[in-house]
């Protein structure tokens, strides 16, 4: 007969595995909310650190760096909410923060270091440093024939007679066109080659569009190097005003992120045009600059340059023209009539 | 049966309590690399405020190293201000003007246009407060570390220099 108040080792058995199990669930379930708050602190901790370099290396108008970090998987993209921004997130952490650089990178930059190049752009005057970035697994091929070897030496050539733009580290190669073709067996072991050639070459682009994974984008420059068109692996057309926006195109994801990012500098150069305007502005109030009639001329440029930037309109020979007016009017400027720029 | 229940609700205490304290001393620690690493990217800011193309000085379009004024009153009313502010990290972004010093009256006097309008600009002024946190955001953040670094103010219409003072000011719990 059972006596009130004994308790069966059966139940005794049940009961200890029951505690058991809800303090090893317990733990466990405490242990994992743990790293995974840890993980998105330190994801958050890289990629504000991340930006930090950014801005630092952005107090040079030409420079580059190395940024080493564990493992991580970076992520770039731009901000959905259409606020010219580019989002950063690393790691498997659902914080990212909004990063206000202009940068030209592929989306996906996982790995344990980076290799971070900055130029500033000037229209004419100084507008925004661009950021490129890349790490090892990116590969890069500037084709050139005679008529633009040149130009391709000078944005990452050999280094034995003038620096380039780009040093070696980012991952480019120089390749004349004639030598690409015997060469493209060897070209194929890259993950993710990026082909930009400097002139149009059929017959290239054909065999080069075979190669899998790899991005073919062909750049049709204008009479000053400067500036022209780029036709992306996905048939879109976007121009280029500038080198350091030319350069943009070499490291950027897709049409879609060069589109986004060359939409930021030219909101960036409105902001700055409308505060050389509003210095225009407040200067020709003052009584001792009343004679300056050279100021007429440039509110003129900057009211144009501003409507053209707020339209995001692209066409390069719009703004050629402008900047070669801007320069002129404020070269003649100094002296009784302060210049603007 | 009763002792077993009793054992499992003290041991439940004791882990909850370690728990607890677990959890807090993380959360301080988590606050104070948070506000070191505040400090760290003002630190890095200090420099990099120096060189935006929105306050920077240029000459003939090359830029110079210097603080231009009026380039300072425009940019304080751009929209695009609000970017200098970034997450919980607060803080305020001040030019001062120290040499040659200003009249006691005009000392905490901001220079805004209607100063910069006035015929003894620029001696009727000497702060140019460019970015300043919401009161809300600061309300309980009573702690201020300020950072600063000395500065070349360029005066356009007298193309005259002057020395300045950059001062970051942070707010923190």
């Amino acid at each position: 007969m059972k006596k009130r108040g004994m308790v069966s080792p059966v139940f005794k058995y049940i009961m200890a595995l029951i505690t058991g199990t809800m303090f090893l669930l317990f733990f466990i379930n405490f242990g994992l909310q743990y790293m995974k708050t840890q993980e998105s602190f330190d994801a958050y901790r890289l990629t504000s650190g991340f930006d930090d370099i950014l801005s630092a290396l952005g107090s040079s108008i030409d420079s580059e760096t190395s940024y080493s970090f564990p493992l991580t998987r970076i992520i770039l993209e731009p901000d959905k909410d259409g606020k010219n921004r580019y989002i950063l997130s690393a790691g498997k952490s659902t914080k990212s923060i909004p990063s206000y650089k202009i940068v030209f990178a592929p989306k996906d930059l996982t790995g344990k270091s980076l290799s971070i190049l900055t130029k500033r752009w000037y229209m004419p005057y100084g507008i925004d440093n661009f950021f490129y970035l890349t790490n090892e697994r990116y590969k890069y091929f500037l084709v050139y024939n005679d008529e633009t070897k040149n130009l391709v030496y000078d944005i990452a050539g050999p280094d034995d007679e003038v620096t380039p733009e780009i040093s070696k580290k980012f991952g480019i190669e120089t390749v004349d066109e004639n030598t690409l073709l015997t060469n493209i067996p060897k070209i194929e072991k890259f993950q993710t080659p990026t082909f930009v050639l400097f002139q149009e070459n059929v017959n290239l682009e054909q065999k080069l569009n075979s190669i899998s994974n790899a991005k073919v984008r062909i750049i049709n420059l204008n009479e000053k190097d400067n500036f022209g068109e780029i036709l992306f692996e996905d048939g879109q057309k976007i121009p280029f005003i500038g080198k350091p926006m030319l350069i943009g195109a070499i490291f950027a994801e897709n049409s879609k992120t060069y589109d986004y990012s060359t939409s930021m500098a030219l909101n960036k150069l409105g902001v700055i045009t409308k505060i050389y305007q509003e210095k225009l502005r407040m200067i020709a109030q003052k009584p001792q600059f009343f004679t300056c009639n050279q100021y007429t001329l440039i509110k003129k440029s900057f009211d144009t340059l501003i409507s053209l930037t707020r339209s995001y309109e692209k066409d390069p020979n719009e703004y050629i023209n402008l900047v070669e007016v801007l320069e002129e009017t404020n070269q003649v400027l100094g002296g009784d009539c302060p210049e603007i720029f | 049966m009763m002792e077993m229940f009793m054992v499992i609700f003290v041991l439940f205490i004791i882990i909850g309590l370690g728990m607890y304290y677990f959890y807090k001393f993380s959360f301080s620690n988590q606050q104070e690399t948070a506000e070191d690493s505040c400090v760290q990217s003002t630190n890095e800011q200090l420099s990099s405020v120096l060189q935006m193309p929105e306050i920077k000085c240029s000459n003939y379009a090359n830029d110079e190293e210097c603080i231009d004024i009026v380039k300072l009153i425009a940019f304080k009313d751009e929209p695009s201000i609000e970017n200098l502010s970034r997450g919980s990290c607060k803080k305020s972004i001040i030019f001062k003007q120290i040499y040659p010093s200003i009249d006691e009256r005009y000392k905490d006097v901001e220079c805004g246009e209607q100063e910069f309008r006035d015929p003894n600009f620029p001696n009727n002024c000497a702060i140019w407060n460019l970015f300043q946190p919401l009161e809300a955001d600061i309300k309980n953040k009573n702690t201020q570390i300020i950072l600063e670094t000395p500065v070349s103010l360029y005066f356009p219409t007298l193309n005259q220099y002057r020395i300045g003072r950059l001062e970051l000011k942070i707010y923190q719990k």
